[in-house]
């Protein structure tokens, strides 16, 4: 089940490209579109089905997969990605520079505001307002 | 033919935001859904649930299943 906690989901996201084809699409049917472990499977089995019907090239009998099969796999494939953010940390950094920009941009315009009261100089609005520009962008590289 | 209530992602990049949908759970992939009767933002603390109370409630009533996240996230909402 979707943990109802986004940590999988935002863990797929970053490390996502280092998964197999498999692994990746079901964790992505698991946690993006809520799908059952019982689905998962008898959707790829279908899809096995229906391949080796066409006669592609990795014809093979009784190749299915089970509901606990599935299971496996995304058990292997959330230790991969625990694995990488254990060791590079991205999604922590990435979290907790996010928490500073939000700082930043809340301090540019707490003196935004005091320079118009005082009438300050346009040239430190102005600049106080290229603040602002910056970290939003930050803010965007950041989501 | 049995009906869901799932969650389904939209949302950006590391930025999960879900519509809750009732569809066919035969074509679970294609997008297509029957309703969509609420929203969850778990990126929020606490986690955002909206949910239209009276359609949830009517469509269980009428057969639609409700998928473990869904229950437990109804459950909380004391809808379930």
């Amino acid at each position: 089940m979707l943990a109802v906690s986004p940590e999988f989901t935002v863990l797929l996201d970053v490390y996502g490209n280092i998964l197999t084809q498999k692994e990746r699409d079901m964790l992505d049917y698991y946690y993006n579109d809520d799908l059952s472990l019982r689905e998962i499977s008898d959707n790829e089995n279908a899809e096995r089905r229906k391949r080796r019907e066409d006669g592609g090239a990795d014809f093979r009998e009784n190749d299915t997969i089970t509901r606990q099969g599935v299971r496996d796999t995304i058990k292997r494939a959330e230790a991969k990605l625990i694995s990488m953010e254990e060791k590079l940390g991205l999604v922590r950094r990435n979290r907790e520079m996010a928490q500073i920009v939000t700082e930043i941009r809340k301090n540019a315009e707490k003196v935004a505001v005091r320079a118009y009261q005082i009438r300050a100089p346009r040239e430190i609005i102005t600049t106080v307002s290229d603040i602002d520009t910056l970290a939003e962008k930050l803010e965007d590289y950041l989501k | 033919m049995a009906v869901k209530i799932r969650l389904r992602r939209i949302g950006s990049k590391g930025n999960p935001f879900y519509r809750v949908v009732v569809a066919d759970s035969r074509y679970p992939r294609d997008g297509r859904f029957i309703e969509e009767i609420g929203t969850y933002n778990p990126m929020v603390e606490p986690s955002e649930f909206k949910i239209d109370k009276e359609k949830a409630q009517a469509w269980i009533a009428n057969g639609a299943q409700p998928t473990d996240t869904v229950k437990t996230l109804l459950k909380k909402e004391g809808i379930l």
